[in-house]
């Protein structure tokens, strides 16, 4: 700070002594005509007098800028700035006017920044809402026609008709819910409960929610634990978790087959491993790396059309923010195995 | 008989649920006006209520709360919000349970009679038998038991093949499909599996012979199961 301060001056400090020294000249010329003697103490004499003078100006100065430049040093070398650090530095009265009229503009460029982002958080927030409101309005049509296809199936011979109708809805359903659970993402800290989960119990949970699903398609699961597996969690996120893999396992395993979707959980020290495998179509290897990217749907993709490229971007975002890990290995044509990793016994939290 | 007062403002799913907990053998009334669910409330003093959460002019937190100023009975709240936080609002403003669209009929008639049962204690209970009790051809069905017996002959079926006989007693005379067969059969531990539908079947069949009923259970190649109920014949 000091060191930057006398930099600046240094120019004056030069012309100041030069402008003396032509000084001294001068007097020396005039002196060696009149008397012809001019003393070399004199010269020292007369140098130090204006370096005193020079030293007592830079310390006025000093004092005078220091309050200004010690707040501008702070607010330059902090790690994040924030856009009201004008307001701060006017509050020192910068002691130079050039400085005030940089200072001027400075707060004018943050109150448009500022205004510009409570416009942006606001027009967030309403769209947030909107889509909020949105997603549950278009949720009583969906229940209604649940409900119709429930009480045609109990008088109509149409059943077949019912049914294709029902799984349209469901899907109808899931893309509903992904949706919602996107667009509540960004409030996820607000609603973490850390508890203590049954994995087992909510595994078998959510496969008799999605039974028709299994049924329909002709799809077994095999549910691998004895007694229980508990994991510190937030339930209801997780079920998002385990939900978009259960889902993606049902969407890529072969049809009408008799296939099997295989649920395990090992449990090594402190460590659990959760592990969903099907006998799917797997994914190539130069997609795997990518399938946790958002909108990144793949060869797999293009061949199904439900893909959304959404599913596993929010199914790893979520688990990183409860703190697990979540991989999946595949092989293409044998299927593939998504392992749900929990480490700790304290759901972490990132702050 | 119970009364049942709904407080629904999509017509549909009102008119749905109504039919469906008449079919049942309830009483049951639909809000017309949402601006007096409360002196409806009185006038008709129902045994239960379904209660909306999302309503016109006020919700259904505030008719609850209004509700429970002079009545206890049952709440159940209906809403498309799945967070915790509705459904401990409901609690507090005095719900008994809470069930989110979408939801299945099943589910909606589980809740109101155990909402029920809870209510008016055992009576209910011996009055639900009443209700639920069914009889096709001299041939009756006890839910509440796993019992079914003909000519006074009981006999007590395991859960999955009182499960299975009940899906297809639902239909009598038509085609109840496999994969219908195996909705009904699953259950919260056991994920049944086409062999094992094939396997309880023959159970039942076998059960069934117990009492004297033969080739009822009749199958349609690729389609499912029927069931005939014309046992009243000779036995072969």
């Amino acid at each position: 700070m000091i060191r930057s301060f006398l930099k600046d001056r240094l120019s004056v400090a030069f012309l100041f002594f030069i402008h003396t020294a032509f000084l001294v000249l001068t007097i020396s010329l005039y002196v060696r005509i009149e008397r012809g003697q001019f003393d070399f103490d004199t010269t020292i004499y007369l140098f130090m007098l204006s370096a005193f003078f020079f030293t007592v100006w830079l310390a006025i100065d000093y004092i005078r800028n220091r309050p200004y430049l010690k707040k501008l040093h702070h607010l330059a070398n902090q790690r994040n700035s924030t856009l009201d650090s004008s307001l701060e530095l006017k509050a020192t009265a910068p002691p130079s006017m050039e400085a005030q009229t940089f200072l001027t503009l400075y707060m004018q460029s943050q109150e448009t920044a500022r205004s510009k982002i409570e416009r942006l958080e606001q027009a967030q927030a309403q769209h947030h809402l909107f889509i909020n409101q949105w997603v549950h309005q278009m949720k009583t049509p969906v229940s209604v026609i649940s409900l119709l296809v429930e009480e045609g199936k109990q008088s109509s011979a149409h059943t077949d008709l019912l049914n294709d109708i029902a799984h349209e809805n469901d899907r109808l359903r899931h893309g509903l819910e992904l949706m919602l659970h996107t667009a509540r993402l960004d409030h996820f800290s607000f609603d973490l409960k850390a508890e203590t989960v049954d994995l087992a119990s909510l595994t078998r949970e959510i496969i008799n929610a999605e039974k028709r699903q299994f049924i329909r398609r002709g799809i077994y699961p095999e549910v691998q634990v004895e007694g229980q597996a508990l994991v510190t969690s937030d339930a209801k996120w997780l079920r998002v978790i385990l939900e978009q893999l259960v889902h993606n396992a049902l969407k890529y395993s072969p049809q009408k087959q008799q296939a099997r979707i295989t649920f395990s959980f090992n449990k090594t020290g402190k460590q659990l491993q959760a592990t969903i495998t099907d006998s799917g179509i797997g994914i190539p290897a130069s997609d795997l790396p990518r399938i946790f990217d958002p909108f990144f749907t793949g060869e797999n993709g293009r061949t199904y059309q439900e893909s959304t490229g959404m599913g596993l971007y929010l199914a790893r975002t979520i688990a990183r923010e409860l703190g697990h890990k979540l991989y999946v290995e595949s092989i293409v044509g044998k299927g593939t195995t998504a392992t749900l990793l929990f480490s700790s016994t304290t759901l972490h939290k990132q702050t | 008989m119970y009364h049942i007062y709904i407080v629904e403002d999509d017509q549909q799913i009102s008119r749905i649920m109504a039919d469906h907990l008449k079919r049942y053998g309830y009483h049951v009334t639909q809000a017309t006006d949402f601006q007096a669910v409360k002196q409806e409330f009185v006038a008709l003093t129902p045994d239960l209520v379904l209660l909306d959460i999302n309503l016109p002019l006020f919700d259904g937190f505030y008719w609850c709360r209004q509700i429970r100023t002079f009545s206890n009975a049952p709440v159940l709240f209906i809403s498309a919000r799945t967070d915790e936080m509705n459904q401990v609002m409901a609690i507090e403003n005095g719900g008994d349970d809470y069930l989110t669209k979408p939801f299945h009929l099943e589910v909606l008639l589980a809740k109101v009679k155990s909402a029920l049962r809870r209510a008016y204690g055992e009576y209910a209970n011996k009055r639900d038998e009443q209700l639920t009790t069914r009889e096709l051809n001299h041939l009756y069905i006890y839910p509440d038991r796993n019992e079914i017996s003909y000519l006074d002959q009981p006999i007590e079926l395991t859960k999955k093949e009182f499960r299975l006989f009940q899906r297809l007693a639902d239909a009598p005379e038509s085609i109840v499909s496999r994969d219908e067969l195996l909705e009904a059969l699953w259950d919260e531990v056991d994920f049944v599996d086409d062999n094992t539908l094939s396997v309880n079947v023959t159970r039942l069949r076998k059960r069934l012979e117990e009492i004297g009923i033969y080739d009822s259970i009749q199958t349609v190649r690729g389609q499912g199961y029927r069931l005939s109920v014309n046992w009243t014949g000779e036995k072969r």
